[in-house]
């Protein structure tokens, strides 16, 4: 440390350089240690295990078996992707159109089934990572508790564009966490399920009607209101 | 190096270099009545321009690991902050590489000029990297200010990790932007030089 005229002590460039230097190894050192104790503790309490509670193999490939993403097959020809999050009443082409049946699995592997069954079908297409499905599942809870939902509504809801990497993996987990009240249909890696309904957003709503034909199709957060008043307009219309 | 490790250690230098650097602004606001604050700044003005470049070379090399080594997709507001930490590296990298050879052709001329030439440049290109990081940290806490849909590629609003609760990517770009803008504003005139 070297002293000006005036009796001051001054600091040296290589004194802070060193200072640098010291605190780099530190968080070297930190991060080195922290990252594998992270790794160990991850490990250990099963965040970001790829294993599902049914214990089977998270890619899921076969049917039947349990996993975050099952095999889905779509008969019929794929709706057109929606390009709008709400359309405007009739202005969506698939409105009217047959969609595609939906056969595929839950996350423990039994069969799960969209056709037509006389009854409307409301899909909705949630991703595990998305805040805004996480938004909208209690809304559609609390819909559902209401008493303003359809009772021969049937909802279905359709895990797709899962990802290990993200939050809240995995899915499974995640819509036992959430609460979720429905049948559920786990959509393969490819999406298949989601872009059978030219699902283009998450959440993603396709309500169905009895016949199988597509009444209204949304993307986006929707409030108890909206979601009342969008089925509700829906139905009538059919 | 492992994901964990390499997130750990981003985040840690990350809150140095913003910490270290509001210890510098501080030093230079007080540097007019304290003499030791002025000693400090004035110490610190070799090391503004190559750390400004560390800064910024390891912002680039760790979102290229991000993205191509963990597999973190990039978002749009993404690409946009790496087009000004990009930038930053390539400017810097030449004011630094011009400073060497000024120095070694003229070891008693001006050994800060080349900083001074590039300070407002790049000074300029932090802030705006520094408005896209901070408008994207606050999107992460606030997802409903971009839209109230989820895309089926890598929204914005996509968090890949929070450490500590609150430090993110965009968080983390943020402090490498100040951080740049406070080592290379802070020393680039120092108060005897008014």
């Amino acid at each position: 440390m070297s002293v000006d005229p005036n009796g001051h002590k001054s600091l040296s460039t290589k004194r802070i350089v060193a200072a640098i230097a010291v605190v780099l190894v530190v968080i070297a050192g930190i991060a080195i240690v922290g990252g594998r104790s992270d790794d160990d503790a991850s490990t250990a309490d099963g965040a970001g295990a790829q294993v599902t509670p049914g214990g089977g193999d998270s890619s899921g490939a076969a049917g039947g078996a349990p996993g975050e993403f099952q095999p889905v097959t779509a008969m019929g020809e794929a709706l057109v992707p929606l390009e709008e999050s709400v359309p405007a009443p009739g202005s969506d082409p698939a409105e009217g159109v047959a969609a595609p049946m939906l056969a595929g699995f839950d996350f423990a592997g039994s069969a799960v089934t969209v056709r037509p069954s006389g009854k409307p079908v409301l899909l909705v297409f949630l991703a595990h990572w998305c805040p805004h499905c996480n938004a909208e599942i209690p809304r559609l809870i609390e819909w559902r508790e209401s008493g303003q939902m359809p009772d021969s509504l049937e909802v279905v809801g359709i895990a797709t564009g899962s990802r290990d990497d993200q939050v809240n993996w995995p899915p499974s987990q995640w819509l036992v966490d959430k609460e979720w009240p429905w049948a559920v249909m786990a959509d393969s890696k490819d999406q298949e399920a989601a872009f059978a309904m030219g699902v283009s957003g998450y959440p993603g709503l396709v309500l169905l009607a009895g016949d199988g034909t597509v009444l209204a199709r949304r993307s986006g957060e929707a409030s108890v209101s909206e979601l009342n008043d969008w089925v509700g307009a829906a139905m009538l219309s059919a | 190096m492992d994901t964990e490790t390499m997130q750990l250690l981003s985040v840690l230098l990350a809150l140095f270099a913003a910490g270290g650097t509001l210890v510098l602004l501080v030093a230079r606001l007080a540097a007019a009545r304290s003499r030791g604050a002025a000693n400090f700044v004035v110490a610190c003005r070799p090391l503004a321009l190559p750390l400004a470049f560390i800064v910024a070379g390891f912002a680039t090399f760790g979102s290229l690991w991000f993205s191509e080594a963990a597999k973190y997709n990039p978002c749009k507001l993404c690409w946009y902050q790496r087009i000004a930490m990009y930038s930053l590296v390539v400017v810097l990298g030449v004011a630094l590489g011009r400073r060497w050879i000024a120095g070694r052709r003229s070891p008693a001329g001006d050994a800060f000029l080349s900083q001074r030439e590039i300070t407002p440049y790049a000074v300029v290109l932090a802030a705006l990297g520094s408005v896209v990081s901070a408008y994207h940290y606050l999107l992460e806490w606030n997802p409903t200010w971009e839209s109230n849909v989820c895309s089926l590629d890598v929204p914005c609003t996509t968090i890949w990790f929070r450490e500590f609760g609150f430090v993110t990517l965009p968080f983390m770009a943020l402090c490498g932007f100040v951080s740049m803008i406070i080592l290379l504003s802070t020393t680039y005139r120092l108060v005897h030089e008014r």
